[in-house]
């Protein structure tokens, strides 16, 4: 009972000393706006995480089940590009209950598009054949991912469909895209996003600690003569703390409410979602609040109570504390074994990281909060006995002295640097990797053209009005089954080609096409041209349906070499020159066709949605095109990230900055000035000790970060680049600079002002 | 070699008057004690003889040369080429060795560090401290600290040695050995000496006594 009551007497001495700091709000505000901002973040990623789930769920709630019996109705799935975005259209046929979000089963005419489908269709003209002459009614919110969706349930009939799959219901994973069904990036991502946050918040509370019990150290000084215990003092700014805490944790969560109310519906930065979604629910929200209080004040206890015992404005009358190794040697340890790792071969790499990479990133964030400050202390120390310029030297033996106060400047920027470029370097290489590979390949333009493949079914429908009709196409050449007339066998596949078509077709120049018809040899043979291909077999012969069914049969005569890729015609495909054989291709029953398209990703977007418009239940191979499903994700992935580094980088520069140049007001720079040091001198101290442990730090923060994201990468197959990260690297550089300037500002206009009123 | 005619000083300019009327004139090698009680004005007059501060109104003048005619650059340059100083407290340079610390005034002027040094440890073995030059100002005594303080003000061999109560933070025995440790130096090398303090121990071993009242020097 007495305990409490001395509790209570010092709770009510720091409750006063809050009321009547008049002259120390600034840190005060800056620990709110930082404990706020870092709230916000915290709630904004759990939000992310609920946003993250539910697109999963929604998507495993609407994917067909697949049959490998016969079953009552069958689809195909085609993923096509529009602009930045993803369209998936599912064609079905048949009866069954219907997907979530459509009011029935479509039926053949019929289609459920989504909402942002039928808005994008009024602007692209590609796209609304689509819709063009067909019923068209909205699917659902429960049927989408995200209000953004372009997404079509299109209703066939079953003899339009190529290579269906039977359709067994609604509810799988198994087609969740590679990207969500391996998570370990997101873990990475999610790892990331902690150590960005959670460090920069624990180094604002303990300046927050540090500097409430620095301000009143006179006061605090007293009441520790008057018989208060060290622990009992750090109590009295230990409550203003917990009260900055709650103040700034509990504006954090109504800010994110606010701005939840205000995003609505809307997609923000880009980023569509639901915003049942993205809700938190209120002991969600409570948790968080105590979590970031509670937090605060158990990272700012140690450095309170420190501070308490040693305040820092009398710190450098002290003599050289010897400095911690331990941190020094995890951050070091880490940092090779973050090296070693990421140089080993990916093999080794693999199997020597076995879930530990996590942990090691762990042990560099330790090492660095930990350990920066005495490894900047240990090089100054070396630095200061070599140097030979008056300012290195005064700014290495201060920063031997007193590494911290410098770099804790620095260590929140250090920390999110090496965040920033473990993530950057990582997505960078994500971009690039199978599962997220979004760009076209730049070779399949090679000869200045692209080629796709389309199969579609029934045969005898003649799609090529339809997909010749558009201006970026420059040929569509049908292709026929050919076989063996006296077994019925199949043999190779018959293109109905002239000359300047195959030409079209052609990545090599073609001086001149055999007469009549001619054999297209294996894709092995690509860059070799005339006598040196093997001769065709003279028995060989192909027949062939005509275009009014009769059967016409031909001998290859000669070889021509069109440097195609396999996806684009199967090897040793025939090419008969329809005139010689007195056919119109028009009329051909053909079951798959060949276009040459203008070498550009937007013609093969064009192409495709004209195709879907014709014949949704059809295939299209276009070389390149394989992985462009996670394209979208991936840069929402990006810049959510981006926002949420960008938020933490505000979050050291407000908060640390700020609450740490409070620490520095009153230097001892007296002396200096009184024997006549040049105020140019003085300048560039100041600025040598802020950009000493910036160059020692965010070095050593770009190079954990890069030997992370190149290890890290090794386990998910993905190949890290430093390009844009570097930048990251000199902005940040950049960043200190200016801290720096701003810090030798201050110290310059100190100058005289600190011999006033003395005797 | 260093004159004062008729200074006035005050911090604000409706603020009273701390130095009203202050005359002085100190010649090579002649000490000089300035006395007067706590809060009388006597560091601002210090600074004032050294161009820190600019008077309102009167002349300070160093070997013919009017302090104020030039720019603060140039006086602290003034300061660090012609002027020593020792503080109360020594206020030398904490996170530097004692010999780093003498040896400052010169590598700030741009000597060499290795010839600096070298000075450095010449003019603390003339004083007795030379076998503390690795340690650091943490490390040694109050005494030991003040001897440095006047090393540093006497290593870059100024015209005027400026001392600011050099013997308030200490004992009596430790000050007599600080008061030799900066009059026979400053003495023997033709420097002038300017020494404010309300020490009588100091001011005895001064050539003139001067005592601030008021605002004004008067002769003891």
């Amino acid at each position: 009972m007495r305990t409490v009551r001395r509790l209570r007497g010092v709770v009510g001495l720091g409750l006063r000393t809050i009321r009547g700091r008049a002259g120390s709000l600034g840190p005060a505000l800056a620990a709110i706006t930082g404990i706020a901002l870092a709230t916000f973040v915290v709630l904004a990623l759990l939000s992310a995480r609920n946003v993250a789930d539910g697109y999963r769920d929604r998507i495993t709630a609407r994917s067909p089940v697949e049959s490998t019996s016969v079953a009552d109705a069958v689809f195909t799935r085609t993923v096509a590009k529009v602009g930045q975005q993803m369209l998936t259209v599912f064609a079905v046929a048949g009866d069954t209950d219907p997907p979530p979000g459509l009011d029935e089963f479509p039926r053949p005419g019929q289609i459920y598009a989504s909402p942002a489908l039928v808005d994008e269709a009024t602007r692209n003209p590609d796209l609304a054949e689509l819709l063009t002459g067909r019923d068209v009614r909205q699917i659902g919110p429960i049927g989408l991912t995200d209000p953004g969706e372009l997404l079509a349930w299109v209703g066939v009939d079953r003899g339009e469909l190529v290579n269906p799959s039977g359709l067994r219901g609604f509810g799988t994973s198994d087609a969740l895209p590679p990207y969500l069904r391996e998570t370990g990036w997101m873990v990475f991502l999610g790892a990331s996003a902690a150590a960005v946050l959670l460090v920069p918040l624990a180094l604002i509370a303990g300046a927050a600690g540090r500097v409430n019990a620095s301000l009143r150290e006179r006061r605090l000084a007293a009441l520790r003569v008057l018989g208060l215990s060290r622990f009992r003092a750090a109590l009295i700014p230990l409550t203003e703390l917990s009260i900055l805490a709650f103040v700034g944790a509990s504006a954090g969560a109504v800010v994110f409410g606010l701005a939840s109310g205000v995003i609505g519906d809307g997609p923000v930065f880009g980023v569509s979602f639901f915003p049942e979604d993205a809700r938190l629910t209120v002991s969600t929200v409570g948790s968080v609040v105590a979590f970031v209080s509670l937090y605060t004040v158990a990272v700012g206890f140690l450095p309170t109570l420190r501070a308490v015992a040693t305040p820092t404005t009398t710190r450098p009358s002290l003599a050289v504390r010897r400095a911690r190794r331990w941190p020094m040697v995890i951050l070091v340890a880490t940092l090779l074994l973050l090296t070693l790792l990421a140089a080993l071969p990916e093999d080794w790499a693999v199997a020597a990281q076995a879930g530990g990479l996590y942990l090691i990133q762990l042990g560099f964030v330790v090492g660095l909060v930990g350990g920066l400050s005495s490894l900047v202390g240990w090089v100054a120390s070396k630095t200061a006995r070599r140097a030979t310029r008056v300012e290195t030297l005064l700014a290495a033996r201060r920063l031997e002295v007193d590494p911290g106060s410098a770099t804790r400047y620095l260590l929140g920027l250090a920390v999110m640097l090496f965040a920033v470029i473990a993530v950057g370097a990582f997505l960078d290489g994500l971009s690039g990797a199978p599962q997220f590979e979004a760009e076209v390949r730049a070779q399949q333009y090679a000869g200045g053209k692209q080629l796709v493949r389309v199969e579609h079914v029934p045969p005898g429908r003649d799609l090529r009005e339809a997909l010749g009709s558009a201006d970026v196409v420059r040929a569509v050449l049908p292709v026929v089954d050919g076989y063996d007339a006296a077994s019925g066998e199949e043999r190779s596949p018959v293109l109905l080609a002239d000359c300047p078509s195959l030409r079209e077709l052609a990545r090599i120049d073609i001086a001149a096409c055999p007469e009549g018809p001619v054999l297209i040899p294996e894709p092995e043979f690509g860059g070799f041209v005339g006598p040196d291909l093997p001769e065709p077999d003279p028995g060989m012969s192909v027949t062939f349906q005509g275009a009014g069914g009769e059967e016409v049969t031909v001998i290859p005569t000669g070889f021509l070499d069109l440097g195609l890729e396999p996806i684009d015609v199967a090897g040793g495909m025939v090419a008969v020159d329809p005139r010689a054989v007195g056919i119109d291709p028009g009329d051909v029953d053909a079951v798959e066709y060949i276009a040459a398209l203008d070498p550009s990703p937007e013609a093969a977007e064009r192409f495709a949605l004209r195709l879907l418009g014709a014949a949704p239940g059809s295939r299209l191979f276009v070389p390149g095109e394989a992985g462009i499903s996670g394209s979208r994700e991936l840069s929402w992935v990006s810049r959510y990230l981006g926002i949420l580094l960008a938020l933490g980088a505000v979050l050291v520069f407000v908060s640390v900055a700020v609450v740490g140049l409070q620490l520095t007001v009153g230097r001892p720079t007296r002396a200096l000035v009184a024997i006549g040091a040049p105020t140019r001198v003085l300048r560039r101290v100041e600025m040598l000790i802020l950009m000493f442990p910036a160059v020692v730090g965010l070095t050593i923060a770009i190079g954990g970060g890069f030997a992370m994201s190149l290890a890290a990468g090794k386990t998910l197959g993905v190949k890290a680049s430093l390009g844009r990260p570097l930048v990251v690297y000199v902005v940040a550089l950049g960043a200190s600079g200016l801290l720096a300037a701003l810090g030798a500002r201050r110290v310059t206009q100190a100058g005289d002002s600190v011999f006033e009123g003395e005797d | 070699m260093l004159r004062a005619l008729d200074l006035r000083f005050r911090y604000r300019d409706d603020g009273l008057w701390v130095v009203d009327g202050a005359s002085l004139a100190v010649k090579p090698g002649e000490a000089v004690a300035i006395m007067g009680p706590s809060g009388t004005g006597k560091t601002t007059l210090l600074h004032l003889l050294c161009g820190l501060f600019l008077p309102v109104e009167g002349e300070v003048w160093l070997q013919g040369a009017q302090l104020s005619a030039f720019s603060d650059r140039a006086r602290s340059r003034i300061r660090l080429e012609r002027f020593g100083f020792v503080f109360q407290f020594g206020e030398l340079v904490p996170e530097l060795t004692v010999l780093e610390n003498v040896a400052l005034p010169l590598m700030l002027a741009g000597r060499p560090r290795r010839e600096a040094e070298r000075r450095a440890r010449d003019q603390l073995d003339a004083l007795g401290v030379g076998r503390y030059g690795s340690r650091r100002v943490a490390e040694i005594s109050g005494g030991e600290a003040q001897r440095v303080a006047i090393a540093r003000a006497l290593v870059h061999d100024p015209d005027v040695v400026l001392a600011d109560e050099p013997t308030g933070a200490l004992d009596e025995a430790t000050s007599e050995r600080v008061i030799e440790s900066l009059v026979d130096p400053t003495v023997r090398g033709n420097t002038a000496l300017v020494v404010a303090t309300h020490d009588s121990l100091v001011a005895e071993a001064m050539d003139r006594v001067l005592v601030l009242v008021d605002g004004m020097l008067k002769e003891r």
